[in-house]
């Protein structure tokens, strides 16, 4: 039994591991370029942090909860959290930076209307993948409880 | 089910793709576009101010920029909008360069007019610059600065001096007014008349003259004036009172200035 743990266990670990370090590369790379970002927009490198712990959680919950349904239901979060992230980090689409006495102003709603779009479109697909999922599982239970009783006598 | 999963999922990575080419792209391509801006001219006329400058940009991107507006305006220290110059291009194609000229004219006159305080106060005017864009047609962009810019009263300073009266015969005496002043202003000369009219303590005019004033930019000016008095008819005249100047220049018109004597 705890064989049979450690062997669903130990390469969602593994995966799980490699996708963290993957992205703590990534982010070493993109925390070079945080300082500068700082000084013209403040408070933008704690967001990116921020993003790059959330990911690495659900990197890791998302390997160990693979092949269940709360993967999906994992999904549908992950949606709702990007969605929520992108309006929060893009200030509703309007930037605004101020470097000395020039503010600069940029309207990206078009941008943050795309990412609004993917992210409602994952929330979807996480949505029907649960229902698939259970549609299957009542199929599977169904014919699980039916076939025996309907089995012909010899 | 499993088909509309798969369809969503493609749909999403399509998605991701167009942003993903469009962020690049857009980012990649304004990095491409050259400005510049030329050295600010400045041509001064008795009434106005016209500062100028020519505005290139060259369009090297993957996208045209659309509705390009240079706006400059300037406000004095109450932030009440004095002047404005606006230049707008509408297009520019991807891989063409356009220049333009943008050009604000400040009124002296109308700015006097509007603030009597500039005429005899030094202050610090704000010029705000803004432009606007629409690049890709998809990303609008803002870019807001200021500056502050000196400005120097044309009647700084100005002082009237003690009116003496000396006889000039028996029917007649002067009134001797100095008066002074400084054209702080970098641009503009003073010139024209002053008519001046001297009253005294009990408010009775005693007499007036005209004489004319030049003060180029930046330098001061100091003026006397003798007004001839009829000593039988007009009204005694008293150690103290006021006099009265009112200016008739190329740049303005204001008065009376009241300045006391004695």
């Amino acid at each position: 039994m705890a064989n049979k743990f450690v062997r669903w266990l130990f390469p969602r670990v593994l995966k799980a591991t490699i996708k963290t370090a993957i992205v703590l590369i990534v982010f070493l790379v993109v925390s070079q370029f945080l300082s500068p970002l700082e000084k013209v927009f403040p408070g933008a490198a704690g967001l990116i942090e921020l993003y790059f712990v959330v990911y690495v959680v659900f990197i890791i919950v998302g390997e160990l909860t693979k092949g269940t349904i709360y993967q999906y239901v994992l999904g549908i979060g992950r949606a709702f959290f990007f969605i929520g992230y992108s309006v929060y980090a893009l200030n509703s689409g309007i930037i605004t930076a101020t470097v000395e006495s020039i503010t600069f102003t940029v309207n990206l709603q078009i941008f943050l209307m795309m990412i609004i779009l993917i992210g409602m479109l994952d929330f979807a697909k996480n949505l029907m993948h649960i229902v698939n999922y259970l549609a299957n599982k009542a199929e599977t239970e169904q014919i699980t409880v039916v076939t025996p009783e309907q089995e012909i006598p010899t | 089910m499993r088909q509309a999963i798969r369809a969503l999922g493609w749909a999403t990575k399509v998605f991701w793709i167009i942003l993903i080419v469009l962020v690049i792209t857009i980012a990649y391509s304004a990095s491409l576009i050259n400005i510049a801006l030329g050295e600010p001219q400045t041509t001064a006329t008795e009434q106005t101010v016209t500062i100028s400058f020519p505005i290139t940009i060259r369009n090297n991107g993957f996208y045209d920029i659309v509705d390009l507006n240079v706006t400059t305006f300037v406000a004095d220290e109450n932030s009440q909008t004095l002047a404005r110059g606006t230049t707008i291009t509408t297009l520019i194609r991807k891989g063409t360069e356009e220049t333009q000229t943008h050009s604000i004219t400040i009124n002296i006159t109308q700015i006097l007019a509007q603030d009597v305080n500039l005429l005899f106060n030094d202050t610090t005017l704000m010029m705000f610059q803004q432009v606007s864009l629409n690049y890709a047609n998809v990303v609008p962009f803002l870019v807001r600065a200021n500056q502050s810019m000196p400005w120097g009263a044309p009647l700084s300073n100005f002082a009237v001096g003690q009116v003496t009266f000396r006889p000039y015969n028996i029917t007649h005496s002067y009134a001797d007014v100095q008066f002074s002043f400084e054209n702080h202003n970098q641009y503009v000369p003073v010139t024209g008349t002053v008519r001046v009219r001297i009253y005294n303590n009990s408010g009775t005019r005693i007499g007036s003259g005209t004489t004319s004033i030049d003060a180029p930019p930046n330098t001061p000016f100091n003026g006397q004036l003798s007004i001839l008095v009829r000593n039988p008819s007009a009204p005694t005249p008293t150690p103290s009172g006021e006099v009265h100047f009112y200016f008739d220049t190329s740049l303005f018109d204001y008065g009376p200035l009241v300045m006391h004597y004695g």
